[in-house]
């Protein structure tokens, strides 16, 4: 009883002030349809979204699979290069101005030069995707393994404990939260990311449908389009959650009451 | 055993350590003490492979082992217990470092657990024990690595009077039950010569043995025994060693 009034004192207040917000909407909205096509009451956009429903399986699955592909390509290549320069200085001195300048170049310039070169396919959303997650993976991860306590690694060193024992007793452990931490800030652009590497060029995603939508003028079908971004933003945030919670038990916070 | 022959360190141009000899016995208990950076601190790291010497000679056991690792059991000031692992994997971090068998290192930490004050706490996490728990736990995993010399640098330096005064106690013990070659770094001219068989005083810096004080009790001993007029007589004269050379003014 007392978890469940837990978690509705957690989610009551955020849930309260969405529907709040999307009265407020339709209020609004409501009125003005017919002189303002471009802000769609909240209704019409769930009509649009029941109407179209059939088409976005598959659009989704197209965003899904760039957007993970991507990550894992992000993450994967924001280890290993936070691996060789948290370990080897000459490298950080020479890949540390490149890390940042892959950073500020803005997306939707990179997009169509992305889909010049690699094609109209799932290559160019993919690689847009792993440019979004590598970055904050890589500083994160750096950071996490060069602050590993000095003492630590002498203590494992001292009982014999050589590179591999090191490794797996605790430069992985130590760099698991804030790779998490990481990965965390940047999902929340990934799916964006794919999305807009659909919008420039592609024959299916999500990106592709609000792109169609724009041109046709159904600003209600974008909204949708948009809504189905954000929903599976969280999912995917919360997916990585889940996972840094499982992996890293000693940072839940419940069991410090217990 | 330990012996120790000529030993000289410098960090560049600072001479820390002059020229240390001493040897302990196996199944010994011996007590460094001295002032603040006498080179206490690295005289052990030196016993324990992780730093190299100027020049001068470190047996253990009858073998060479300067710059070796792994023939000592090191325990630092801090207890350094690894945050992401849980009190019973924590107890066998220095057995799995060694490349001892784990369920093995397990089941003898398990069978500790009580001996140690920490039943029940197998489970929990470092930062659910307090300090006096922490630090009995940072000494099992030093036992479990299944050294015969144990290199102890200030281990109860962090704790309060009361849980350091049961410790050492405890430790003394301990040790009684399990025959273990030692050397205690401390400050404490209490603590040294109530657990320790011989105590040897540092200079400061660069460290020379200036004094060797017997304490020659049987173990396990009473912490009465600070009160006793013998101890007191040898507590003077390590204390007399140590003010020879004065606070430095200046």
């Amino acid at each position: 009883m007392n978890t469940v009034r837990a978690a509705m004192r957690e989610t009551a207040p955020p849930a309260l002030f969405v529907v709040v917000l999307l009265a407020l909407w339709e209020l609004w909205a409501g009125q003005s349809t017919s002189r303002n096509p471009v802000l769609p009451a909240p209704s019409r956009i769930w009509h649009a979204l029941v109407d179209t429903a059939p088409l976005l399986p598959s659009h989704v699955r197209t965003t899904l699979t760039e957007t993970a592909v991507g990550v894992l390509l992000g993450v994967s290549t924001g280890v290993i290069v936070a691996v060789v320069v948290s370990g080897w200085p000459l490298a950080r001195r020479v890949l540390h101005p490149l890390l940042v300048a892959s950073q500020t170049v803005p997306i939707q310039v990179l997009a169509p030069l992305l889909v010049l070169w690699a094609g109209f396919g799932l290559a160019p959303k993919i690689i847009v995707v792993a440019l979004v997650v590598f970055f904050p993976v890589t500083v994160s991860t750096t950071a996490g393994l060069q602050n590993v306590d000095l003492e630590y690694i002498e203590l494992i060193r001292s009982f014999g404990g050589g590179r591999a024992v090191l490794l797996r007793m605790v430069m992985i452990p130590a760099a698991l939260p804030p790779l998490f931490a990481g990965l965390r800030i940047s999902l929340t652009y990934a799916v964006a990311g794919a999305v807009i590497g659909e919008s420039i060029g592609a024959t299916s995603g999500l990106g592709l449908y609000i792109a169609r939508s724009q041109r046709a003028f159904r600003y209600d079908q974008v909204f949708v389009g948009v809504a189905v971004v954000t929903v599976l933003s969280m999912v995917l945030f919360s997916l990585v959650s889940v996972l840094a919670w499982v992996l890293c038990p000693w940072q839940r916070q419940t069991d410090r009451s217990t | 055993m330990i012996l120790v022959e000529g030993l000289q360190h410098s960090f560049e141009s600072l001479d820390v350590i002059a020229d240390v000899s001493f040897s302990v016995d196996r199944g010994r208990f011996c007590a460094v003490v001295g002032p603040s950076g006498c080179g206490k601190s690295t005289l052990l790291r030196i016993l324990a492979g992780l730093l190299a010497p100027s020049d001068g000679r470190v047996d253990i056991d009858g073998h060479r082992a300067v710059g070796r690792i792994g023939h000592t059991a090191y325990m630092a000031q801090r207890d350094l217990l690894l945050p992401w692992r849980r009190a019973l994997a924590n107890a066998t971090v220095g057995a799995e470092a060694r490349g001892l068998d784990r369920r093995a290192a397990r089941t003898q930490s398990l069978g500790l657990f009580e001996r140690f004050g920490l039943a029940g706490f197998e489970r929990s996490w470092p930062h659910q024990m307090s300090g006096g728990m922490r630090q009995r736990l940072a000494l099992l995993r030093t036992f479990v690595a299944g050294l015969d010399v144990l290199l102890l640098d200030e281990p109860f330096g962090a704790l309060d009077a009361i849980t350091r005064r049961d410790l050492q106690t405890w430790l003394d013990q301990f040790l009684t039950e399990n025959q273990h070659t030692v050397v205690l770094v401390t400050h404490d001219v209490d603590e040294a010569l109530l657990l320790a068989d011989e105590v040897l005083v540092l200079s400061p810096r660069p460290g020379t043995i200036s004094a060797r004080v017997q304490s020659p009790y049987p173990h396990p001993r009473p912490s009465r025994l600070v009160t006793d007029a013998d101890f007191i007589s040898r507590k003077a004269a390590v204390l007399e060693a140590l003010g020879q050379a004065g606070p430095r003014t200046g």
